[in-house]
Parts: structure tokens; C-alpha cells; sequence
């Protein structure tokens, strides 16, 4: 049994809940720190996303009940895969204007960095629309983040 | 997270110890607010006890950039662990103050 689940509701004080459970998922599978760490980062961008801009934004339905899920399973010894999963209305990571880092910080706008930070310190990634839920799928390693272009994850074979 | 700020001369040491993350931000938000509101306007920033920072962090890391330099101040970083160094390196924020090993060195850039 290498996968493990987290159910979330959709405020930020269980941000703390979310960063405990990775803690301990990745004690018990011997998920290295700078691992860790990158697991962390990427949860709390798409949990605090997901709060403010998905349950919060203008186009929630306040009429379905929020379902904010996390999965994490271990692939491979140094590789995890962590499937993210919320019923707020569509967000495509991918279609997420990325930041212009060349900027002085005069003119850098205050926020904006999370959608890319998730999608650097993943290997690979996937969105999907299904059923009415998001679903980011996100493969992470002990490696350094990727500086090439991002790319349409594909499942791999 | 655990805040200390130590005075230097004009120059304010923020030591920030744990982790700066969307729930503990607000707290070093203000603790900035209030020191460019005393007219503290040099800012080094002491992390090598700090553990982890999300974009949460980074947004009060670019404020405390933005309200010195608007007053004619500055900010410098030292004693930046890896993983810090990491997310730092990743959003571009490297180009946006000096990040420096030790406390001698970021009280040198300020006092230039």
C-alpha cells in the first residue's frame, strides 16, 4: 500500500492538515527532504489556488459542495505522482499566463507566482476536466526542477 | 515561523526562523509594514533557520522590496539554505536583491 488520500474543506487553516500529511507520507515511504519540500510547495500553491480563486471566484456554484481531494503514491523510490483533485469551476494550469521574471521589481506584480512555481518543480503534469472536477496530475522527483519549456505531461507507459 | 528583529545602526536584522508559508506571511506583512512605517528603510533578512517559503512568502519578500526602494532603502538576504535558494531561483527573485552568505556582508551592501 504505497498510496495515501487526503480529503480537504475548502479553507486555509487546513493548509497546516495538508502539510502534516505529506509530512508523514513522506516519512513513511523515505521521501527525502528536498523531495518533501517540493511536494509541500506544490500542495499548498494548488490547495490556497483552489480556496481562494476556485470556491472563492465569481463563477463558484454555491450550490454544489466543495470536494477537494489530494492522492500521493510513490512510483518509484525518489519519484512521486500526487493527483489534485476539486470541483470548483474549470482552471487549466496550462492556460495560466506565465509570469514575466525579467521585470524590476518595481513593476512585478505583487502574487501570481503559484500556478508557475507548480508547474516548474513537477517533472511532467496533466490536466484534466472530468465529471466536473479538475484534475491536475503532478510527477515529482528528487531532481532538479525542470528549466525547459513546460509540457503537456503525457501519462507515462 | 518565529520573528526577530534586531537593530543594526539604521539597519533592521529580520531573523525568520520555521516556515513562511500562505498562513504565516501576514505576520512578517506586518512586522515590515510597521518598520517602513517607523522608517526603517534597510532590511537584511536573516534565513538560514528558515525551512520553507511558498509564493505566499515570496509576495511579502517583493512588498518589503517595493516599500524600501520607494523610500530610498534597500533589501539584502543572507545565510539561504537550498531549498529556499531553490524557489528564489525559480521565480527570477535571485535578480531582485543581493543574497549574500553572511550578516557582514549584507550590512556591507546596505551601508554602500
Amino acid at each position: 500500500m504505497r498510496a495515501s488520500s487526503i480529503r480537504l474543506r475548502p479553507v486555509l487553516d487546513e493548509l497546516d492538515r495538508l502539510q502534516r500529511f505529506i509530512r508523514r507520507f513522506c516519512e513513511r515511504h523515505g521521501v527525502t527532504e528536498v523531495l518533501r519540500n517540493r511536494l509541500q510547495l506544490a500542495c499548498e500553491e494548488w490547495f490556497v489556488n483552489v480556496v481562494k480563486h476556485g470556491f472563492g471566484g465569481a463563477a463558484a456554484d454555491s450550490s454544489v459542495p466543495p470536494r477537494i481531494t489530494a492522492s500521493f503514491k510513490l512510483t518509484s523510490p525518489g519519484e512521486v505522482m500526487i493527483r489534485l483533485a476539486d470541483n470548483a469551476p474549470p482552471f487549466n494550469p496550462d492556460d495560466h499566463p506565465a509570469p514575466d521574471l525579467s521585470l524590476p521589481a518595481e513593476q512585478r506584480p505583487i502574487g501570481g507566482l503559484g500556478v508557475y512555481l507548480i508547474l516548474k518543480l513537477a517533472s511532467r503534469h496533466r490536466y484534466e476536466r472530468v465529471d466536473g472536477r479538475n484534475e491536475l496530475t503532478l510527477y515529482m522527483t528528487e531532481n532538479a526542477h525542470r528549466d525547459h519549456e513546460r509540457e503537456n505531461g503525457e501519462e507515462p507507459t | 515561523m518565529n520573528l526577530t528583529v534586531m537593530p543594526h545602526g539604521d539597519i533592521r536584522i529580520i531573523r525568520i526562523e520555521g516556515r513562511l508559508d500562505g498562513i504565516t506571511s501576514p505576520q512578517l506583512e506586518q512586522e515590515i509594514l510597521r518598520l517602513c512605517e517607523e522608517g526603517c528603510h534597510r532590511l537584511a533578512f536573516e534565513m538560514d533557520a528558515l525551512e520553507y517559503v511558498s509564493s505566499a512568502g515570496l509576495r511579502v519578500l517583493l512588498l518589503a522590496v517595493k516599500k524600501t526602494r520607494a523610500a530610498g532603502g534597500r533589501v539584502a538576504l543572507y545565510g539561504v539554505g537550498s531549498a529556499i535558494r531553490e524557489v528564489l531561483e525559480i521565480s527570477g527573485f535571485l535578480s531582485l536583491f543581493p543574497v549574500l552568505a553572511t550578516k557582514e556582508e549584507a550590512i556591507d551592501s546596505l551601508t554602500q
